[in-house]
């Protein structure tokens, strides 16, 4: 309730009904405050200077009709009609013209006036309360459709028998390329949309969500097949709707098309790729040397074995016993094997891969990284010390990215030895391979020169202590670990040279034998 | 050759060392392998029969320090020096320490077996030359003070009656110190006489 006083104007030109009007009035001080106004003219000024709560008007005025007075008040104080010349004809043009309420004049009424007004103010309450409910209620609805309208995403609420849509917004028809119709009559049609191969995921989803109302709206990517065959990826939150009872009677979900979002993520993927092999290639560029180095030796082995074999089977020459050849075809047949091997082993590093991911032994990876450097440590008069665990420790990976990342480190380190310090003296870089955790552990320590002090910038592009170095190995190796879900870092040691140490995950399989391992260890 | 002639195989990567010890097998000569520059080092006994087949890049020592290391050390062993990338700095220095020649890997037909025999059969001629120094020394050991003042003399072609009058004798003396000479060396002629001191004298070893 206000605790204003309400202000209400008499336009009434009779100064006897004015009296017992104020009269009637007096005895409401507290909450009433009464106008007159004799005339329209006057009944118009008073409105607008002093905005009553009420006008209360005869109908027949000196200059007009009372009646004038609701345009006038279109947006102003509600109108009561009091006329004694009235009928019902009139009474209805007045309640139709927009009077709160119509009363006939007499003696009486003037009794009763308060009471009137009272009764008026609480119906204009009335009306207005529900004019804002109804005005919020179109405004709610406004914003709600221009919200779904607008959206890029498709908003939908489908019965718990998933026969009917009851709801779907209008994006609906630029994500499926269906017209909307099509969808109220069949609802099927939305499944219709989902490409083959996903429909029974989307499906599943479903008859989850009309189940159980409990859990968290399940979350899904899915394929929709647009009608000229076209595929685009969305991505959907479901969730039911329940009643108090919590049974669920509705299903609601926001689809969204991700298309290009994931066309990103796969084309930052694939330049990662990219970015991997010709670092592969650059790298095999400069190991190339040393690999051909590699399959000459097998070849040299070759050529001999085999000039001994054909001198040893030369008729003048019957001395050498038979053993001995066979043992010399043996040597040929593992050169050739070794030669293959090496062979194999370059066309796998540098090839395009797809980053196909599976179960890698990395003790093996080390093994195999160490071998494509053999030549090119040799050469700089390193050696390879092994502290490998027996786990043989599984990750999941790329093998060819993790020997990339392997001989990237181990070149790093074969390379970080000061230039012709102790001349034909071995360098010892060891390579260690441990099982902390669910994490396989990966240490390459170097006796070499150390590193900076912000060995974070060494994992940056272009960031290179070498010479004739691309900057990349580092960048491409942690961006490596860092998808296998991995941490790839790298410190002095106390002692001199530097220590990079990466982990991977193990796989699950083997986390539980490693465990185990190292529990039977410690007894 | 020399049936007690040993070659010495060393290279550090196992297969080709010993498809190397299969050939000089095949050869009818016997062969010994070593991993690295000093494991040959430390069990070579100088003095024997033979070759050396020496790797250039090895872990450790390489190939033409070994050659080098044993030129300092005077032993005469004819070396094959293999590489697997020849290049000239490296050609030169190889052929100036002596080497017999240089094959890069992997070789041609014959040529390792050709450049075995060349070695083997130098060392047979070396061995024989420095047989034949040690042979005219000891003859040279054999003069007397006073033979071996007129063999100089004669040397530096000196007639009978210069030399007779130089060391204040008879040229009859000089003449029976002069057969003296002829006999121990065995030598027909002062122009024998010649070369075979020069001989000595060319390698003072």
């Amino acid at each position: 309730m206000s605790f204003n006083k309400f202000r209400v104007l008499l336009v009434e030109p009779e100064p006897g009904q004015v009296i017992l009007a104020q009269r009637a009035f007096a005895a409401e001080q507290q909450r009433f405050e009464l106008l007159v106004a004799p005339t329209l003219a006057d009944a118009r000024r008073l409105i607008r200077e002093r905005s009553p709560t009420l006008v209360i008007t005869d109908l027949l005025l000196p200059d007009g009709r009372g009646t004038e007075l609701f345009s006038a008040t279109d947006e102003g104080p509600p109108v009561v009609v009091m006329t004694s010349q009235g009928d019902e004809r009139v009474a209805v043009e007045a309640i139709q013209g927009g009077a709160i309420d119509y009363v006939v004049k007499s003696e009486s009424a003037y009794d009763e006036i308060v009471h009137i007004a009272r009764r008026a103010l609480r119906q204009w309450r009335l009306l207005l309360d529900r004019d804002r409910a109804q005005a919020a209620l179109r405004e709610s609805e406004e914003r709600f459709r221009q919200m779904a309208e607008n959206s890029q995403q498709v908003f939908g609420l489908i019965s718990a028998d998933l026969r009917h849509v009851l709801y779907a917004s209008p994006a609906y028809e630029k994500i499926t390329g269906r017209c909307f119709d099509s969808l109220y009559e069949n609802p099927r049609t939305l499944l219709r949309a989902v490409y083959p191969d996903d429909r029974a995921q989307v499906v599943e989803t479903l008859r989850r969500r009309v189940a159980d109302c409990s859990s968290r709206p399940s979350e899904l990517e899915f394929r929709i097949q647009q009608p000229d065959g076209s595929l685009r990826w969305t991505r959907a939150i479901l969730f039911s709707v329940c009643d108090k009872s919590g049974t669920p009677f509705r299903v609601g979900g926001v689809l969204e098309d991700v298309t290009q979002r994931k066309e990103a993520v796969e084309q930052l993927r694939e330049r990662e790729l990219q970015l991997a092999h010709v670092s592969r290639l650059n790298t095999m560029e400069e190991l190339l040397a040393g690999i051909a180095h590699e399959v000459n030796q097998p070849l040299y082995a070759i050529a001999n074995y085999a000039w001994a074999c054909s001198r040893a089977l030369a008729a003048e020459n019957q001395s050498i016993p038979v053993d001995k050849l066979k043992d010399w075809c043996e040597g040929i047949q593992s050169a050739a094997s070794r030669a293959s091997e090496i062979i194999k082993r370059l066309r796998e590093f540098t090839r395009r891969v797809d980053d196909q991911r599976a179960a890698v032994d990395l003790n093996e990876t080390i093994e195999q990284s160490i071998e494509l450097l053999s030549y090119n440590a040799q050469q700089q008069q390193v050696v390879f010390e092994r502290e490998l665990c027996d786990a043989s420790p599984k990750v999941l990976a790329d093998p060819i990215q993790l020997q990339q990342v392997m001989v990237n480190l181990l070149r790093n380190a074969c390379e970080s030895f000061e230039q012709d310090d102790a001349q034909g003296e071995l360098r010892v870089v060891r390579v260690a391979t441990r099982i902390v955790d669910h994490y396989a552990e990966v240490l390459v320590m170097d006796r070499g020169v150390g590193i900076p002090e912000d060995s974070e910038s060494l994992f940056n592009a272009f960031v290179t202590t070498k010479p004739t170095g691309m900057g990349m190995g580092l960048a491409v190796s942690r961006s490596i670990v860092d998808a296998l879900g991995g941490t790839i870092k790298a410190r002095n040691n106390a002692d001199g040279g530097a220590t990079f140490i990466f982990t991977l995950p193990l796989v699950r399989e083997v986390r539980s034998n490693g465990s185990k391992r190292n529990g039977s260890r410690g007894r | 050759m020399d049936p007690n002639a040993t070659v010495h195989v060393v290279d550090d990567h196992e297969l080709a060392r010993n498809s190397v010890c299969a050939l000089v097998e095949s050869m009818g000569v016997a062969a010994t392998v070593y991993a690295s520059a000093e494991e040959f080092l430390e069990s070579y006994h100088p003095g024997r029969p033979g070759c050396l087949v020496t790797d250039v890049r090895m872990l450790g020592m390489s190939g033409i320090e070994l050659q080098e290391r044993l030129a300092a050390s005077k032993i005469d062993l004819p070396v094959v020096v293999i590489t697997a990338h020849a290049n000239t700095p490296l050609t030169v220095r190889a052929m100036r320490n002596g080497a017999v020649t240089l094959l890069e890997k992997p070789c041609n037909d014959n040529d390792l077996w050709d450049a075995i025999r060349e070695a083997l059969d130098q060392d047979e001629r070396q061995r024989a030359a420095a047989h034949r120094r040690r042979q005219i020394r000891d003859r040279l050991d054999s003069l007397t003070q006073q033979e071996r003042e007129v063999l100089d003399r004669m040397v530096a072609g000196k007639l009978n009656k210069v030399i007779a009058r130089e060391l204040d004798v008879s040229i009859r003396t000089i003449e029976n110190r002069r057969h003296n000479i002829f006999r121990k060396f065995g030598a027909e002629s002062v122009a024998e006489l010649v070369r075979l001191v020069m001989e000595s004298e060319a390698d003072p070893d």
